[in-house]
């Protein structure tokens, strides 16, 4: 029993100190630059590759291997550099949310371009030759490398705390972390030290992804698991705190060393579970953090959510043609392309209920696809198993059950620092649902539903078992949606959204209960995903895992920013240009993270309004051309100034 | 040493100064009065390359600093103390006033501990941090950091604002001995007249952006409708 | 009858204690102005008032309730109406806009009627009611005019505009006229007159400007060190002594 008891502490301490490597670089990050690096997970898989790479398949000696490590780390950190350059210092001073974003692109195009360098297999290498043979103390066998972990997570933490609160380095970056403005006056070159700043932290992720490289099977996965777990972590420890990443590190080691013991069929689940309490009855974490939440510049946040109301006659003209446009297409449109069309109004309407949060009340889910999971798997299972339930009622059951699971996700998350937790937390719930699904052999676990039955609308006698019967039937769904949607978000309650996204504390000063209208929000946004995915199943016919990857959810984002989050609209517009550019370049399989990352990138970089946000500028560049031309003959109307000035 | 000409700042689309021209020569001591919001601050930060969008012609011992950031300007010897402080929280008397040495250059300057001791007050707190100090001693230790880098001119920005009036004398004697010796010259802000007299020999008054009078105190007092115009509260 | 009251209110920031054992009682109707010199722990004092930190120690009453510890919307929807320091308006919104919305969130919180749920219009009644506080505070040349764009006096009229819509008992202001020509001053100051004479709204404002304080305030209070040094009349402040020598000392040497 002690001995079972002295292993399972000691499983905990050397996964404790393997999270707590990742965490240490995270909540640097964010001490210092106020960024949750999403993309710290996938810097440290990098590394983790490059130092494979170096040693292939030979065993090295101790200090090789740490020689490696090292390496690694540098070349993390060159990645670092480039990464500061060229994307974080351009985005500091607009609202935090890009960069979340802007972090959770890179992310993307980390894990795509290590899949298009080192492919998608499994490899593993072997412990350095000191430490491969397992330690004996009286009956008891202990990992000789496992005991190399923790020791190398004392000692980084060692040098840490000593670096931060003993060295002038460290206080030097507090200075700059807390006040760039004053620090640049006494002569310090503020980005230079923030440039330094990250390249450390991802020289850590790095050096973690070295060390730590013959503990499991490296795979492109690899860094989703730690980058979640540094999350959790840091927020149980209290973000930009290191003290507080390791203690909240090694309880997440203790908790998941438990779980593997008491719920041995269920792994990986009881640390949400301690998330969830600590987040409920201590959300400020062990520490409190001397981080405050970003001030949200909202520079670019700089738009009206209303275009020019005197051309809404045109643009109805439009859309009824795109309408019927759409409409027509089963008759003269190939299977492929009829199938693409019907998914991209799907995922316009998924792209929409992102932006009801991230547009409309400036909260930023990044784990929307749990949402669409739901809908998609409750719909799937519905029809498969019990297909007596009117299908119209199976959608509303989408709708409610995305709700209330929104409800309880916001009911954790938007108490303090809202957006950080939300976008942790949403995170989470699409893990956690992707980890519950695989378990479940009611839902197909790891091969989904498959082989969807179409529904049939029985009491309107008609059959929607052909596509043609199927797309019309969506596209009349999604429109009658998007319609009350409109509705609903341009009158009495997205104005009320809307002040809550400008400026919560003055909205709370009207008597604005801010968390209530958020989490309303939030639930709009989780019931329309919800049916989105509902709509999808059958049509798709076969729901998988997929469903739930950092990429289906990274997907609505990326509609919504291609076609501009500033605008209704938007989001259908960008799941059009989406699919037309998916449609052409179907060929290029493989490359869909690199593609979809990079975009996203771009698009925060260079156009954060969107497509239409570009196309809003053009037309008011365009009208003011036109007055000039025409010297003095009207004042410029009064409706002018409410339209996007940038 | 200090020479600033058509100079115009901006914050966002709102035009603050308008074309200000001002000089000070090396080792002079000169004051800019105005009111609350004429933009006394927003003309330091100007100069400093600190905050708003500039246009015009700032030189520095004879060269132009076109777009020259903040942190160089400050290497160059000029150390602005801001009105609201800017104390770093987290670290104590003494390192607040060593950080600025990163600004030193080489330049010849006191040591931390050596501008504790000029600075009665400071004395007993070196060891206290940043953020347990009240607002007055809070201006003094600005003020001191700033001569860890051995400036060669010194902004103030309303460094008697919040001081009770017996510490402001002992500041202002304080100041000027270690300006003396160091020939550092000074630009000050000021609303309260009577420290800005004790302290200068030459008077700017700015006000809502546009500079308005420049002389000593002499023809400022030869005209006391000015004091009224401009400057009466 | 006291309509604000605070009660030996402590407050520290780590070790440094700002606000030590202060208290005032503010009557409904009067214009009440909070001095001191900066770092006195007006500021402070005002943030306890409004909810925005908390205290170590004491209580707020509100009308004769405890709200020491309640949420700002709460306070709002009670009647506590305030300004912040640098005027926070929705700057995405037309001017019309904002006090829309002010007007709908109050109407909300009083279930009355703001017009039917899906209508993208604002109901007929809150446009009469926004077009009518608009003209009466002066900004209806500006009224289509996103926030954005404003001055800078006019955006604080407009903050007060989104404060009044909420019918408040009681305006909190915080530093009202800083960073403002003298021209604007003497309007947000008369502006502040026309509030409590006309809409009995009663007013609690800090503020550096001495001129504005002695026009405006019927009590003041001058806090020093978080403590309170005198509370009175205008007469009273002036006379004072101990006040000469914290605060309005280095004033009277400009004259």
């Amino acid at each position: 029993m002690a001995t079972q008891l002295i292993f399972a502490i000691f499983n905990a301490l050397s996964m404790g100190m393997a999270i707590f490597m990742v965490a240490a670089g995270i909540t640097l990050i964010f001490g210092l630059l106020k960024i949750l690096n999403m993309a710290q997970g996938a810097f440290f898989m990098i590394g983790a590759y490059i130092a494979f790479s170096l040693i292939d398949h030979q065993q090295l000696s101790l200090l090789a291997f740490i020689g490696v490590a090292l390496l690694a780390g540098l070349g993390v950190a060159v990645l670092g550099l480039l990464t500061d350059r060229l994307i974080l210092s351009r985005l500091r001073h607009v609202d935090y949310h890009y960069m979340l974003i802007a972090t959770f692109a890179l992310m993307m195009v980390c894990q795509g371009a290590v899949k298009l360098i080192w492919g998608v297999n499994f490899f593993s290498v072997m412990p350095p030759l000191v430490l491969d043979q397992p330690l004996q103390i009286g009956t008891l066998f202990l990992s000789r490398y496992s005991l190399f972990v923790i020791a190398a997570g004392l000692v980084i933490y060692v040098i840490l705390e000593v670096a931060i609160h003993r060295l002038w380095l460290g206080k030097l970056m507090q200075s700059l972390a807390s006040n760039p403005w004053m620090s640049g006056l006494l002569g310090i070159n503020v980005s230079l030290g923030l440039t330094f700043s990250v390249m450390f932290a991802f020289f850590l992720a790095g050096l973690a992804g070295g060390l730590m490289l013959p503990l499991q099977s490296l795979s492109p996965q690899l860094g989703d698991a730690y980058l979640l777990y540094g999350f959790f972590a840091i927020i149980i420890g209290g973000l930009g705190n290191v003290r507080g990443a390791l203690l909240g590190s090694i309880l997440l080691g203790l908790v998941n060393s438990l779980n593997t013991i008491l719920l041995p069929e269920w792994p990986g689940i009881a640390i949400y579970v301690v998330l969830a309490v600590f987040l409920f009855f201590r959300p400020e974490g062990l520490f409190p953090s001397l981080a405050s939440q970003p001030q949200s510049a909202g520079e670019q946040g700089s738009s009206a959510m209303v275009g020019n109301k005197a051309h809404r006659p045109a643009w109805m003209v439009a859309g009824a043609l795109v309408v019927v446009l759409a409409a027509s297409l089963p008759l003269w449109a190939n299977g492929g392309l009829l199938y693409v069309a019907g998914s991209a109004i799907v995922y316009g309407l998924f792209a929409l209920s992102w932006n009801i949060l991230f547009g409309y009340t400036g909260l930023a889910s990044f784990g929307h696809s749990a949402f669409f999971a739901i809908g998609a798997y409750f719909t799937g299972v519905l029809l498969r198993d019990w297909p007596q339930v009117p299908f119209l009622l199976v959608l509303l059951g989408c709708a409610v059950f995305g709700a209330v699971v929104a409800c309880l996700v916001g009911a954790l998350a938007l108490r303090r620092l809202a957006g950080i937790f939300l976008a942790v937390l949403t995170i989470a719930l699409a893990e956690v649902t992707r980890l519950l699904i695989s378990y479940s052999d009611f839902l197909g676990r790891e091969d989904g539903l498959v082989g969807i039955p179409r529904p049939k609308l029985a009491w309107l006698g008609f059959d929607l078992d052909s596509s043609a019967a199927y797309y019309w039937f969506l596209l009349a769904a999604v429109v009658l949606l998007v319609a009350v949607l409109w509705w609903v978000l341009h009158g009495r309650f997205g104005r009320l959204l809307l002040i809550t996204r400008q400026d919560p504390e003055r909205a709370a000063f009207l008597g604005v209960n801010v968390t209530r209208v958020r989490t309303a929000s939030f639930m709009l946004s989780g019931a329309v995903a919800a049916v989105a995915g509902g709509l999808y199943a059958p049509w798709a016919r076969i729901v998988t895992l997929e469903q739930v990857s950092f990429l289906a959810s990274t997907q609505p984002v990326l509609n919504a920013m291609l076609g501009g989050v500033h605008s209704f609209w938007g989001p259908m517009v960008g799941a059009v240009i989406f699919a037309v550019l998916e449609y052409g370049t179907r060929t290029f399989v493989g490359l869909s993270e690199i593609m979809v990352g990079a975009l996203l990138l771009l698009i925060i970089l260079a156009a954060p309004n969107g497509v239409v946000g570009l196309w809003r500028a053009w037309a008011s560049r365009a009208r003011t051309y036109r007055a000039t031309q025409r010297p003095r003959e009207t004042e410029p109307e009064s409706g002018e100034p409410l339209r996007e000035s940038r | 040493m200090l020479e600033v000409s058509e100079l115009n700042a901006y914050y966002g689309d709102a035009h603050v100064l308008h074309d200000i021209h001002l000089k000070v020569n090396a080792g002079q001591r000169v004051s800019l009065l105005g009111r609350n919001g004429a933009g006394k601050s927003t003309f330091l930060k100007s100069v400093m390359n600190a905050g708003p969008t500039v246009k015009g012609e700032v030189r520095f011992e004879g060269s132009a600093l076109n777009a020259l950031p903040a942190h160089q300007r400050a290497r160059l010897g000029m150390a602005l103390v801001p009105e609201d402080r800017q104390i770093f929280h987290h670290l104590n008397v003494l390192e607040n006033i060593a950080m600025a040495r990163h600004a030193r250059a080489g330049r010849q300057a006191l040591t931390p501990q050596q501008i504790v001791d000029r600075f009665a007050m400071l004395k007993p707190l070196t060891e206290r941090n940043g953020g347990q100090l009240s607002g007055g001693q809070q201006q003094l230790v600005a003020i001191a950091r700033a001569f860890a880098a051995g400036p060669r001119l010194l902004f103030l920005d309303e460094p008697t604002e919040g001081l009770a009036p017996v510490i402001v004398q002992s500041m202002a004697d304080e100041i000027l001995a270690i300006c003396n010796e160091s020939d550092a010259a000074v630009l000050l802000c000021e609303q309260n007249i009577w420290f800005a007299r004790a302290c200068t020999d030459y008077v700017y008054i700015i006000d809502t952006g546009r500079v308005v009078f420049d002389g000593d105190w002499r023809s400022f007092d030869a005209s006391p409708e000015i004091t009224r115009k401009y400057l009466s509260v | 009858m006291d309509i604000l009251r605070v009660e030996e209110v402590d407050k520290n920031y780590g070790a440094l204690e700002v606000l030590k054992q202060v208290s005032l009682s503010v009557p409904a109707g009067c214009i009440f102005a909070i001095i001191g010199p900066n770092g006195a722990g007006k500021t402070t004092l005002f943030k306890v008032m409004t909810g925005e930190s908390p205290c170590n120690a004491g209580n707020v009453f509100f009308q004769g309730e405890n709200v020491t510890r309640a949420p700002a919307h709460w306070r709002a929807r009670a009647g506590m109406g305030r300004t912040f320091q640098v005027a926070r308006v929705f700057n995405d919104f037309s001017v019309l806009e904002n006090v829309v919305a002010a007007i709908e969130a109050r109407r909300r919180y009083q279930h009355q009627p703001a017009g039917r749920f899906w209508a993208v219009e604002p109901a007929r009644e809150v446009l009469a009611e926004a077009h009518q506080l608009i003209a009466d505070i002066g900004l209806a040349t500006v009224i289509s005019h996103a926030a954005r764009f404003l001055s800078h006096g006019d955006r604080k009229r407009l903050e007060f505009v989104i404060a009044l819509a909420l019918k408040p008992r009681v305006l909190m202001l915080d530093e009202p006229t800083a960073g403002m020509s003298p021209a604007d001053r003497l309007g947000i100051a008369d502006l502040i007159l026309r509030i409590r004479d006309q809409m009995g709204v009663t007013v609690v404002m800090t503020e550096h400007d001495m001129d504005i304080v002695f026009r405006l305030a019927d009590r003041i209070m001058v806090l020093s060190y978080g403590e309170t040094v005198a509370c009175g009349g205008v007469a009273d402040i002036k006379g004072n002594p101990a006040v000469q020598e914290v605060y309005l000392g280095k004033e009277m040497n400009h004259a």
